[in-house]
C-alpha cells in the first residue's frame, strides 16, 4: 500500500547484542533434572530473542524452588516474603511502566499462601508475566502436601495421602473477573514451553502461564511416564493461540482446535482428565489494565509533586 | 440430506466464476503495516441536537454540495486521509528506497532490502547467522541515511563498508561475537563489490536512465569491439596476402624446397582465381572498412549516447545537470523544438552509426569471401537503420529527450506525434511535474484540469512506441520499465510522475506521488510494442488491486465499547485530493449529529443511477489530530472530476483485459452453451436411469410376487432363487486368499526388523532437551550446550557404554538414545544393552 513496507524505523535496535551468557548468572542449584532448568533456559532465550536490556527488566519471586529464579537471571530481581511476588510486582509495574516485569512463583507460593494476591493481581491486569511452576509439592522443605498435590499424594503432612482435591490453578484463573491470559506448558517440551512464554510476554495484560512441572526428587513418579508418552499431553491449537513449528505440532497424538476467545471451552478443557491439555486457554487483548492509569506523574519535579500535594491539602483547609 | 458441492453445474460456474477472470494480484503488505497497536481511530460521538438544527445544516451541507461554499472552511483544515494519515505524521518511512543498481550483469538492479534478504537466505540455511538476521534491518537503516547524506546517489561499496564497520561495533559477548564477525564477511563476500545506491528525489529517473545508458549494454559493446578487432585483423590478413602475392617470386627463397618443388608447374595446377591478385576496387573496399572499423572504439565503447534536454528543463535549477549527465554527449533544446532537435539529432547520431554496422557487414562478408558486388554494392548503397538487426539495433547508445510533459502535450503536442510516428528509436523521458490541483468551482472550460495528462495513452495510440507509466514511489516498476524501453528497437515514451519540489519533507512527497497512483489519478502501466498480442503488450498490474474501480482497505477502529470494528474504505480520487492539506478546507465536515442515511460514501455515490441520486450526498472519512474518524462531504464539482478519472481508470482497466465487453460476452456466451449441454447430459442421464429404475422396480415387482407365492405355498426354495445369488456377496477365490496371506510375508518381516536394528550409533535430541544440567555437569566431553542452551553429543567415544547408559537413564527428558556399544571388549556389555533397550 502506498509503495509502503513495514515500517523498519521504529524497530528499536540496539548498540548492544545480549547473548543467552548476558542472562546467565551463577550455576543454578536447583536437584538435576528439575523442570526449573528447563524454564530457566526458555525465559534466557526469550529475553534474547526479545533483547530485553538486563537493566530494563525484573524478576519477581515468593518463597520456594522455583522462586530461586531471579538469583539465577542477570537482571533485577526481588526475592520477595512467601506469597507476595504479586504485589511487589504490581508495584514495580505501577511506577515504573518502563519495565518488563515477570513472576515466577510455586503452587504453595502462589496457590496457598499468596491466593489473596493472586486473585487480585489477576483482576488488576497489569502487563506482566507470571510463571506458575507447579510441582504439585513443596520440594523446599522437603515434601509436603501443596494446594496442588493430587489426591491420594503421599508426603509428610499427609502420610496415607492427601485427602481433599487440588485447586485447579487454570480453572481458578478463569474463574476470577477481568482475566486476560491462561495458558498452560508442561516443562519436559522445551519447544512448546518457549512458544508459550513467549506468547505470554507479547500479551498486552497479565499474562499467566501454568508449567506443569517434575520434581525429580520428591514426586519422580508423578509425571514420569508421560515423559515418554505421546498422549500424555493434549495440545489446543488454534490461529489465535500459540504459534509452534510444524515439526513441534507433528509430535502431538492429540491435537483439539480451541479458539482462545472463548472462555467457556476453555473452562471445559481446564477440566480435562486422563490427558494434560496444553496451550491458550483464554485471551482478551482487550480486558482494562489498572497500570495503564498509573504513572502518569512519572518525571514530575518534587517541588511540582510537593506543591500539587499542597494545592490537594489546601482544599481541606479550615 | 447435505447436497454435494462437486455437481457438474457447480464445478463449472466456479470454473467460469468472474473471480477467474481477474488478472493474477501481486501479495500485497496491506495494511498488515498499520497495526491497532499504532494505529487506534475512533469514531466521532454525536452531541445531542435539535430537529430544527439538523435541518438547518442539511440547508447548509445541500448547498455546499450544489456550489462548494464552504462556510466552515476552518473547521475540516488539517484533517487527512485516513489511510496515508499514519505516515504523513512521520518524519521517515520504510519504502523500497535505496535502489542498487548494478554495473555487472551478474546482479540485478533491484531495492537494497531485497538484496539484503536474497542474498542472506542464499547463502545461510535456516536458523544460522541469527544475530545477523536479527540486525539486516540495521544495515538496511544505515544505508537509508549515509544514502540520503550522500545526496541520494552513492557508490554502494562504500555505503556497505561504513555500514558494516557500524555493525561490527555491537557489543556482543564470547563465542557470539566470533560467530557473528565471521558471519558478517561470508555475507559482506557475496554482496556485490561494486555498483551505485540510488535514493528518493526529483533527479532519481534520470540517475536510473543514465546509469542504464552506461552500463546496460556495456558488456555486449566490449564484446562486439572486440569482435570489430577480430574483424579487423581479418581484413589486415587479406590485404598482407595481397601486399605477398604481388611482391614475391614463388620460384625462389625457400632454400632447399626449391630444389623438390617446381613452383611454375603449382602454378598451373592452382586454381585460376586463387593466383589472381585482388582487384582494386576490392582493395579499396577492404582499406574503407578498416578504417571505418577503427572509428568503433569512440562510438561505441567511449560513447554512452545523445541527451537533448529540454530548455524550460535545463534551466531548472532543482536538476544539477552537469553531475547528472556526467559522461554523456548533452544538448540543449531550443524551446518548442526539443521533439525537432531530437529527430534530427537522431538522423545525424546514427550516420555514423549506419557506416560501422555497413562496415561490419562487408567485412564478414569479405573475410568469407562471398561479397558479391552485383548483389551486395546496391544492398548497401540503401542500407540504413531501418535494415539493423534487433543485436545490432541494442548496441547503440540511444537518443534521449528528456522534456517536461506539460511541454509536450503544450506546443510540441504535434513534433511529438511525429518523433513517435516516425518510429526513430528515439527514447523520451517525460518528466511530470504536477502543479497542485485546484477544483475548478467557476466553470470555465478553457482549460484542461492539470491531471489530464494522458501523454502515454496518446502514444500508445501511435501504436508502434514503448510506453512506460510511472510514478517514482514504485522503484521497481520505473528500472524495469525503463530498462525494457531503452532495450527495445521502437521509440519508447517513459512518462514519470515526480513530485514537484516544495518545503515538503521527502515523506509527503512520497505520499503526494504514491496516493496519486493509489486514487487512480495517475495510474501505472507499460506498453510493449514488440509483443505480438494486445493482452501481452498492456500491463496495468503495477497498479494496487488493478481489477477494482478504488483500491480497497479494511481497517480497525476503536469502537465505544473499546472493542474493534472493521471499517472497509476505497481510496478514491477525492482522497487523494485531500491528501494535500490545503485542500481538505474545500471539503465539508459534517458532525456526527448530522449523519443521515442522504451522506452516502463517494465510492457508492458514483456508482449509482441518476434516478437515485436524489437528495443523495458523497462524502470520504478523514481523520483529524486527535485520531477521531470524521465525514467530509463532497462538493459536486470534485464528484465530477473523480468520476472523469473514473471513466479514465476503467478505459485503462478495460486495455488492460479487467471487466473487458468482449471477454465477459464470450464468458456468458460459453456458459449458456456449456449450461445448455450440461443440463442435455443431465437430462439424457436422468431418462437412462428412469428407464433402468423402471425395469429394476419390474424385475423386483417380479421377484417379491414369486417369494411371496413360495412362502404361500411353503416352498423352501428361496436361497435357489436367481436374485438372492445376485445379492449374495461373492466367495473369494483361492487366488485372493493367497494374496490376502501374502501381505505378510516373511520377506516383509525381515525388512521391518532391520528398519528397528539401524539404531546402533547414540544420539541425542536436542530439541527435547530440557538443560538441566544432569549429562553436561557428569560428562562434560561428552555432551555439550548448542547456541540454545540445549544439549548434543561431542564426543562419544570419552565416555564407555556403562557411562552413556547411566546418562540415559539420568536424563529427565529422555532424550538420550545409547545406541549400541562402540567397544565390544566393555565387561558387562549383555546386561547393559539390556538397561539401553528402554532408551533406544
Amino acid at each position: 500500500m502506498f509503495g509502503l513496507k513495514p515500517d523498519l524505523c521504529s524497530i528499536p535496535l540496539t548498540d548492544e547484542y545480549y547473548s543467552l551468557e548476558d542472562y546467565e548468572d551463577g550455576i543454578a542449584r536447583w536437584c538435576p533434572g528439575c523442570g526449573d532448568h528447563s524454564i530457566l533456559t526458555s525465559v534466557q532465550k526469550l529475553c534474547r530473542e526479545k533483547q530485553l536490556a538486563p537493566e530494563k527488566t525484573v524478576f519477581v519471586s515468593g518463597i520456594g524452588c522455583s522462586s530461586r529464579f531471579p538469583h539465577y537471571m542477570n537482571t533485577y530481581g526481588f526475592h520477595g516474603l512467601h506469597g507476595r511476588a504479586f504485589p511487589v510486582a504490581s508495584g514495580v509495574k505501577f511506577r515504573r511502566p518502563d519495565l518488563d516485569v515477570f513472576v515466577v512463583t510455586g503452587d504453595g507460593d502462589c496457590c496457598s499462601i499468596g491466593t489473596a494476591h493472586w486473585i487480585h493481581a489477576i483482576r488488576y491486569n497489569m502487563k506482566m508475566t507470571v510463571l506458575l511452576l507447579d510441582n504439585s509439592i513443596y520440594g523446599l522443605t522437603k515434601k509436603q502436601t501443596s494446594p496442588t498435590s493430587a489426591r491420594g499424594t503421599k508426603s509428610n503432612t499427609h502420610p496415607q495421602g492427601s485427602i481433599l482435591p487440588p485447586i485447579n490453578p487454570i480453572q481458578t484463573t478463569l474463574g476470577v473477573s477481568n482475566v486476560s491470559f491462561v495458558a498452560q506448558t508442561a516443562d519436559w517440551n522445551p519447544a512448546h514451553v518457549y512458544e508459550t512464554i513467549k506468547a505470554a510476554y507479547e500479551h498486552p495484560g497479565f499474562s499467566f502461564v501454568r508449567v506443569v512441572q517434575r520434581c525429580p526428587v520428591y514426586m519422580r513418579d508423578l509425571y514420569d511416564a508421560a515423559v515418554s508418552d505421546p498422549t500424555a499431553l493434549t495440545l489446543l491449537t488454534h490461529e489465535k493461540g500459540i504459534k509452534l513449528h510444524e515439526n513441534v505440532e507433528r509430535s502431538f497424538k492429540n491435537i483439539i482446535q480451541h479458539d482462545p476467545s472463548d472462555i467457556n471451552k476453555g473452562r471445559e478443557y481446564a477440566e480435562m482428565s486422563g490427558s494434560i491439555p496444553i496451550g491458550l486457554f483464554y485471551q482478551n487483548k482487550n480486558a482494562p489494565r489498572y497500570d495503564e492509569y498509573g504513572a502518569f506523574n512519572i518525571g514530575m519535579p518534587v517541588e511540582d509533586k510537593i506543591s500539587a500535594i499542597n494545592s490537594e491539602l489546601d482544599k481541606y483547609a479550615v | 440430506m447435505v447436497k454435494s458441492k462437486n455437481t457438474p453445474n457447480e464445478l463449472f460456474n466456479e470454473f467460469l466464476n468472474e473471480e477467474a477472470l481477474k488478472p493474477r494480484q501481486k501479495v500485497e503488505v496491506a495494511l498488515e503495516i498499520i497495526k491497532p497497536e499504532t494505529v487506534s481511530y475512533k469514531l466521532a460521538v454525536p452531541t445531542p441536537t435539535t430537529e430544527e438544527e439538523i435541518k438547518n445544516q442539511w440547508r447548509v451541507i445541500r448547498n455546499f454540495f450544489r456550489s462548494g461554499e464552504n462556510p466552515k472552511r476552518n473547521e475540516s483544515t488539517g484533517l487527512m486521509p485516513v489511510l496515508p494519515a499514519p505516515y504523513l505524521k512521520k518524519d521517515e518511512i520504510t519504502t523500497d528506497y535505496p535502489v542498487f543498481l548494478s554495473v555487472e550483469s551478474k546482479f540485478d538492479h533491484c531495492p537494497f532490502s531485497d538484496l539484503l534478504e536474497n542474498t542472506f537466505k542464499k547463502i545461510f540455511k535456516e536458523k544460522e547467522a541469527g544475530i545477523l538476521l536479527q540486525n539486516l534491518p540495521r544495515i538496511e537503516n544505515f544505508v537509508r541515511k549515509y544514502v540520503v547524506d550522500a545526496g541520494n546517489f552513492c557508490p554502494f561499496d562504500v555505503a556497505l563498508g561504513s555500514a558494516i564497520k557500524d555493525i561490527s561495533k555491537i557489543k556482543i559477548k564470547g563465542e557470539d561475537r566470533a560467530n557473528f564477525l565471521k558471519d558478517i564477511e561470508k555475507f559482506k563476500d557475496s554482496l556485490p563489490q561494486s555498483g551505485m545506491l540510488l535514493g528518493f528525489s526529483q533527479q532519481t529517473p534520470v540517475h536510473f536512465l543514465v546509469h542504464l545508458l552506461k552500463y546496460q549494454t556495456l558488456e555486449k559493446r566490449k564484446k562486439f569491439i572486440s569482435e570489430i578487432h577480430v574483424l579487423k585483423s581479418g581484413l589486415n590478413d587479406l590485404l598482407s596476402v595481397e601486399k605477398s602475392e604481388g611482391s614475391k617470386d614463388h620460384s625462389s627463397g625457400w632454400g632447399i624446397a626449391d630444389s623438390l618443388i617446381e613452383f611454375k608447374k603449382l602454378d598451373t595446377l592452382m586454381p585460376e582465381r586463387a593466383s589472381e591478385s585482388m582487384p582494386e576496387k576490392r582493395y579499396e573496399r577492404i582499406v574503407n572498412c578498416i578504417s571505418t572499423l577503427d572509428s568503433a572504439e569512440s562510438l561505441l565503447q567511449n560513447y554512452n549516447g545523445l541527451i537533448f534536454i529540454g530548455k524550460t528543463l535545463s534551466e531548472n535549477s532543482n536538476f544539477n545537470w552537469n553531475k547528472l549527465l556526467e559522461g554523456i554527449e548533452v544538448k540543449v533544446a531550443p524551446t518548442n523544438e526539443s521533439c525537432t532537435s531530437a529527430s534530427n539529432g537522431f538522423k545525424n547520431h546514427i550516420a555514423g552509426l549506419v557506416k560501422l554496422m555497413t562496415a561490419v557487414r562487408i567485412a564478414e562478408l569479405e573475410i568469407k569471401n562471398k561479397y558479391d558486388e552485383e548483389i551486395h554494392r546496391d544492398f548497401f548503397k540503401r542500407f540504413n537503420w531501418h535494415y539493423f538487426t534487433e543485436e545490432e539495433s541494442s548496441l547503440c547508445p540511444p537518443v534521449v529527450l528528456i522534456e517536461e510533459t506539460q511541454n509536450l502535450l503544450g506546443k510540441e503536442l504535434q513534433h511529438f506525434s511525429t518523433l513517435i510516428a516516425s518510429n526513430k528509436p528515439v527514447k523520451v523521458l517525460a518528466i511530470n511535474e504536477p502543479s497542485p490541483f485546484k477544483i475548478n468551482f467557476n466553470d470555465s472550460e478553457d482549460e484542461l484540469p492539470s491531471y489530464q495528462q494522458e501523454l502515454s495513452s496518446l502514444t500508445i495510440s501511435h501504436r508502434g512506441a514503448f510506453t512506460l507509466q510511472s510514478a517514482l514511489h514504485n522503484p521497481v516498476h520505473l528500472l524495469k520499465g525503463i530498462e525494457s524501453g531503452l532495450a527495445s528497437s521502437t521509440p519508447a515514451l517513459f512518462h514519470i510522475l515526480i513530485s514537484p519540489d516544495s518545503d515538503n519533507t521527502s515523506t509527503q512527497n512520497f505520499i503526494n506521488i504514491s496516493s496519486a497512483v493509489e486514487g487512480r489519478q495517475f495510474p501505472l502501466f507499460t506498453y510493449s510494442a514488440g509483443e505480438n498480442k494486445w493482452g501481452s503488450r498492456f500491463d496495468i498490474n503495477a497498479n494496487p488491486q488493478s481489477y477494482l474501480d478504488w483500491p480497497e482497505y479494511t481497517f480497525e477502529i476503536t469502537n465505544e465499547n473499546k472493542g474493534t470494528d472493521k471499517l472497509e474504505l476505497p481510496f478514491t480520487f477525492v482522497d487523494f485530493y485531500a491528501v494535500n492539506k490545503s485542500n481538505s478546507e474545500s471539503l465539508f465536515l459534517v458532525p456526527p449529529s448530522y449523519w443521515s442515511d442522504d451522506l452516502i460514501p463517494l465510492s457508492e455515490y458514483l456508482k449509482l443511477s441518476t434516478d437515485k441520486l436524489y437528495a443523495k450526498v458523497p462524502f470520504i472519512w478523514l481523520v483529524d489530530n486527535e485520531d477521531t474518524l470524521q465525514k467530509v462531504a463532497v462538493p459536486y464539482s470534485l464528484v465530477i472530476e473523480a468520476k472523469e478519472r473514473l471513466d479514465f481508470w476503467n478505459f485503462i482497466q478495460e486495455l488492460g483485459g479487467v471487466n473487458s465487453f468482449h471477454v465477459e460476452q464470450a464468458v456468458n456466451r460459453t456458459r449458456n452453451e456449456m449450461q445448455e449441454q450440461k443440463e442435455k447430459e443431465i437430462k439424457d442421464i436422468e431418462t437412462k436411469f428412469e428407464k433402468q429404475i423402471e425395469e429394476v422396480r419390474t424385475s423386483a415387482a417380479g421377484e417379491a410376487m414369486d417369494r411371496l407365492a413360495g412362502i404361500l405355498l411353503d416352498l423352501d426354495s428361496i436361497t435357489s432363487l436367481p436374485s438372492v445369488s445376485k445379492i449374495s456377496k461373492p466367495s473369494s477365490s483361492p487366488e485372493a486368499e493367497e494374496s490376502k496371506t501374502s501381505v505378510i510375508t516373511p520377506a516383509k518381516v525381515e525388512t521391518t526388523e532391520k528398519v528397528v536394528e539401524i539404531s546402533g550409533e547414540a544420539w541425542l535430541e536436542t530439541f527435547k532437551c530440557t538443560s538441566c544440567n544432569e549429562c553436561t555437569d557428569k560428562y562434560p566431553r561428552a555432551f555439550k550446550y548448542n547456541g540454545d542452551k540445549q544439549a548434543y553429543m561431542e564426543d562419544i567415544t570419552t565416555v564407555t557404554y556403562a557411562q552413556l547408559v547411566k546418562a540415559a537413564e539420568a536424563c529427565p527428558a529422555k532424550c538420550i538414545h545409547p545406541g549400541m556399544p562402540l567397544n565390544p571388549n566393555e565387561p558387562g556389555l549383555e546386561e547393559l544393552i539390556v538397561k539401553a533397550k528402554p532408551f533406544n
